[in-house]
């Protein structure tokens, strides 16, 4: 037996108490000698000896009383022996049915392996054993279950889409090792196929459980995996009526393979694409949708899948709903030291808004001196003719304006302000940083050349043609800035002497872009020339604005609340399908019907007219059926479960897994009885 | 006074003066006195008349009833003669113990006693004398002589009270010593098994002794009339009990009642007669009222 607060032992002089009250406080009393003692009460009755031999009795019980409240104090409990043969047998046994055991080759699924293997181990156990079985995806528990009962639990376990997780697996083991099944002799058997994702949940459990045995029963494919997944999928562009598509498709398996992809949405296919890839390899795959039109869209799903099957078919499919809103919008503000300054740039911008997708567009001009008292949040574009010094106290308005999806155009002139610089720069708003100054000519290098403003305006583009068309390698630069790009920038048009003209970055939802000249020097000779709207149009951007509702299983799904939803936001009975296709009721938080539990993967959509969509996929590396090896298993399970009661336990007793018993449950019973005892002594006896 | 006359109160003797106590039933003594005799013969109170056997004596021959029927019939008589009086003293422990203001219980028995042999040998009965605990302590064979009360009184006042009551073991013992029916007085707190004093007593009466039982008890055994926490302590055991008698007094008196009862009922229906004496009380009138009353009884 040891003491947990052996210090609360020194209480245990307090017993002196009693004995001294017993010494002092005797109590006053007459005597008499008496004939007739057998007519009082003849229980009362009793012979010096025997009154003294009481006395001494509830004074040992007082004393016992106080020695058994410090030792209650101290919490004494015991070390266990875990070889103990007499003890209840209880088995935890965890099954791993997550989707990867879903993969199957010539010899069956792994799931039906798994089954056959944990059957026999069941089947091996000790008759009067206490089974309690977790399903390791699902986290759900069978407990308390005879052998019977427990090979038929185990033949009805199915499939779950979710990763197989231990934290819960390993605090009810935790648990009931210290409490419940204390005195119990505890094994552990967990069976699974051991891929990563197995192996970083092991990697996250902080401290071992110790119980009597621990078993593993690694279910690996008997020949080589052979997998493909798509593990990740987003719209990259909008443009023309087309979706551009880049999948992630990784080989999970052991072997090299060849398959071919394609995205596809209610109505329309893309053209499928042949992948081929090694073990571990990851590519991304650009898909085209022909969506047919150039009109905004509301959420569609679209289901990027890779034909034919392999090892695992519920990894071969990736939904992603998305909606497209073409075109930003076009609330320009020109900044600069005066409106001379930025007067180019405003007529260029008044001769864009008279084309259509410009109609809509607004624009405002405003003196570096009066920008504090602007909002900037009212506007989608920002352009500056400058670095002044008045952006520094700006600097977070600006980050946040980006943050949520605006758009700035930074000019550079000789006035460049480096303090306001330095403020920009640290808030990661400038897409490069502006250097040393140089005072000598060079030319724009000519457009054709320059892929990434191709891509990023689109080469098909009216706009886009008529810059490729115009000569911009007549375009002279005298003075500019030897600009070093951020290393999440992107140089998107350089100068002839290597150094950058437009760069970009992004910044949350929004861009930031810089450009390496004045308004009125040679971007002004742009401005004045046939490309003058190109250029213009190629600085406000023209992407289309595309929210992606694709999530993990892992992840809380949220599908944008209707405008009835919205208005009806305290009500909880919105009804939708789960994956499943079963309905379930939702609520409205922060603009979006929320799912807490959407049963497996695939589509969550609305009921009401038009559908929303919301996709639901695997969580990442769930189907890597990279196999461990044996040491790596038996690593990562001994984060988990230690097995045994060797020596090292007998030397660190202070860990708080090796299994003492509290004693302390005892003591207060052996003090309520002593208290009982002792009330009725001393009532007895008058003391 | 003599100190050996500690225990003879002129007071009460010249009380007892008028007073006799004689025996309820025949009992054997040598010379005529006020008691029944067993025997037949030389008295002059006719008693009854039976056939004639060879060998009587003619002088006893009825003539008269001769006379008229021709038969032959012996007159008898009842013979009145001296009592042989067995005085049982107990002088145990327990008689030593004497409540608030009262005399000791074997002070008052000791008184008795004197009375009694004073009285008794005033009568020309033999009076014995025995002291009594477990066994039987001191014993003074019975005599008749005026002289033996001084031998009584010097042994009464020689006497402490030491040791258990053993009644039965007594009685039994007196029972089987006595070589005459006689009456016996019994002085005693009768501090023993009941059944035990009750078969000694049986003994007695089967014996055809005249038993008188004086039941001497302090005020403070009848009436437990103490107050705050008391330790009784047996004066013949170690036996001690902590308590607030005041509690219990009710309880205790009703259990001393259904004794007192009980060994009255017994004693009532073995003819034996039961007097209770308190201590608290004058002797003389106890005493005194007892006589009368016993002699209202014969």
């Amino acid at each position: 037996m040891s003491f947990t607060e052996w210090i609360f032992l020194f209480g245990a002089i307090g017993a002196a108490g009693p004995v001294l009250a017993h010494l002092l406080a005797r109590p006053k009393f007459q005597r008499v000698p008496f004939t007739m003692l057998q007519f009082l009460r003849s229980g009362q009755i009793e012979s010096r000896s025997r009154r003294r031999i009481k006395d001494i009795l509830i004074l040992l019980i007082r004393c016992l009383i106080v020695v058994l409240i410090a030792i209650m104090f101290a919490r004494p409990r015991m070390l266990l022996n875990a070889a103990s043969g007499n003890s209840q047998k209880v088995c935890y046994i965890g099954l791993d049915n997550s989707l990867s055991m879903s993969y199957t080759d010539g010899t069956g699924s792994l799931l039906e392996r798994m089954k056959e293997s944990v059957s026999d181990y069941i089947g091996s156990l000790d008759s009067d054993s206490v089974i309690n079985i977790c399903e390791l995806a699902t986290g759900q528990w069978i407990r308390g279950l005879t052998i019977d009962e427990s090979v038929h639990a185990v033949e009805r376990i199915n499939i779950s889409s979710y990763t197989a997780g231990f934290d819960d697996f390993v605090s009810v083991v935790r648990a009931d090792a210290k409490g419940k099944y204390s005195d119990a002799e505890i094994s552990v058997a967990v069976s699974s196929d051991f891929t990563s994702a197995v192996s970083q949940c092991f990697d996250k459990i902080s401290e071992p459980v110790r119980v009597d045995s621990f078993e593993v029963f690694p279910i690996i494919p008997g020949v080589p995996a052979v997998n493909l997944a798509v593990t990740d999928a987003h719209v990259a562009s909008v443009r023309n009526g087309k979706l551009k598509i880049e999948a992630t498709v990784v080989n999970y398996g052991q072997a090299v393979q060849t398959r071919q992809l394609y995205a596809k949405t209610r109505a329309i296919k893309s053209k499928p694409l042949e992948v081929s890839l090694a073990a571990g390899q990851k590519q991304v795959v650009t898909l085209v949708l022909e969506s047919g039109s150039n009109e905004n869209m509301l959420i569609v799903p679209i289901e990027v899948e890779l034909v034919e099957g392999d090892g695992i078919e519920g990894d071969d499919k990736y939904y992603l709903a998305a909606s497209v809103n073409s075109g930003m919008g076009h609330n320009v503000l020109l900044a600069g030291n005066s409106y001379d300054e930025t007067f180019l740039l405003k007529t260029a911008f008044e001769t864009l808004s008279g084309m259509d997708m410009y109609e809509n567009a607004s624009l405002k001009q405003v003196d570096y001196n009066d920008l504090s008292g602007i909002d900037i949040g009212q506007y989608d574009i920002i352009m500056f003719s400058s670095i002044g010094k008045v952006l520094e106290g700006v600097a977070d308005d600006l980050e946040s304006f980006v943050q949520t999806g605006g758009r700035i155009v930074f000019f550079l002139t000789g006035e460049c302000d480096s303090t306001a610089v330095k403020a920009l720069w640290a808030k990661d708003i400038l897409p490069a940083l502006p250097g040393e100054r140089l005072s000598k000519s060079t030319h724009i290098q000519a457009f054709s050349t320059s892929s990434a403003v191709s891509s990023s305006i689109g080469s098909d583009d009216p706009i886009s043609q008529s810059l490729l068309n115009y000569e911009m390698d007549r375009v002279q630069v005298s003075d500019y800035y030897k600009l070093d790009c951020h290393s999440q920038g992107e140089c998107l048009w350089a100068l002839e002497s290597g150094d950058g003209f437009v760069c970009s970055k992004e910044l949350g939802k929004g861009k930031t872009v810089i450009v390496n000249t004045s308004v009125d020097d040679s971007a002004g000779t742009l401005m004045k020339s046939n490309a003058c709207l190109a250029f213009c149009a190629f600085l406000l951007g023209n992407e289309a604005k595309v929210e992606e509702y694709s999530f993990r299983l892992d992840e809380r799904v949220r599908i944008p609340a209707s405008d009835m939803e919205l208005r009806n936001a305290d009500r909880t009975d919105f009804q939708v399908y789960n994956c499943d296709g079963q309905m379930s009721t939702v609520r409205v938080s922060d603009s979006f019907l929320v799912l807490n539990d959407v049963h497996g993967t695939g589509w969550v959509k609305t009921l009401t007219s038009p559908t929303r969509w919301a996709g639901v996929n695997l969580c990442a590396g769930e189907t890597d059926m990279t196999a461990l090896t044996m040491d790596q298993i038996e690593n990562a399970a001994g984060n988990a479960f230690v097995a045994g009661f060797d020596e090292k336990i007998q030397m660190d007793k202070s860990s708080a897994d090796f299994r003492y018993k509290p004693l302390w449950k005892y003591f207060a019973w052996v003090l309520v009885v002593l208290l009982l005892l002792e009330i009725t002594a001393a009532n007895t006896m008058k003391r | 006074m003599k100190s050996s006359r500690k225990y003879l109160d002129p007071q009460l003797l010249s009380k007892l003066s008028n007073m006799e106590l004689v025996a309820k039933c025949a009992v054997e003594g040598f010379f005529s006195g006020q008691h029944p005799s067993p025997f037949h013969g030389f008295s002059v109170e006719y008693s009854e008349h039976r056939d004639y056997q060879p060998g009587d004596e003619l002088k006893y021959l009825d003539w008269k009833v001769f006379g008229r029927s021709d038969k032959l019939y012996i007159k008898q008589f009842q013979q009145e003669t001296n009592a042989t009086v067995y005085i049982l003293l107990d002088c145990s422990k327990s008689m030593s113990f004497a409540g608030e203001g009262n005399v000791t219980k074997m002070d008052y028995a000791s008184y008795l006693a004197a009375a009694l042999s004073y009285l008794m040998l005033g009568q020309s009965d033999s009076v014995g004398l025995y002291m009594f605990a477990d066994r039987i302590v001191k014993q003074i064979p019975p005599h008749s002589k005026r002289k033996h009360l001084n031998a009584i009184l010097t042994t009464l006042q020689s006497s402490s009270p030491a040791g258990r009551t053993n009644l039965a073991e007594v009685l039994h013992s007196v029972a089987e010593s006595t070589k005459r029916r006689g009456l016996v007085v019994l002085i005693s707190d009768l501090l023993d098994e009941q059944a035990d004093i009750y078969s000694g007593l049986a003994h007695l009466k089967y014996l055809k002794h005249d038993v008188i039982i004086l039941h001497t008890m302090d005020h403070q055994e009848l009436n437990l009339d103490y107050e705050g926490l008391v330790q009784f302590e047996d004066v013949e055991s170690d036996q001690m009990i902590r308590t607030f008698p005041h509690s219990l007094k009710e309880a205790y008196r009703s259990r001393v009642r259904e004794y007192l009862d009980d060994i009255e009922k017994t004693a009532g229906k073995s003819g034996i007669d039961y007097c209770l004496l308190d201590t608290s009380e004058p002797l003389d009138k106890a005493l005194i009222a007892y006589l009368a009353k016993r002699k209202r009884m014969m």
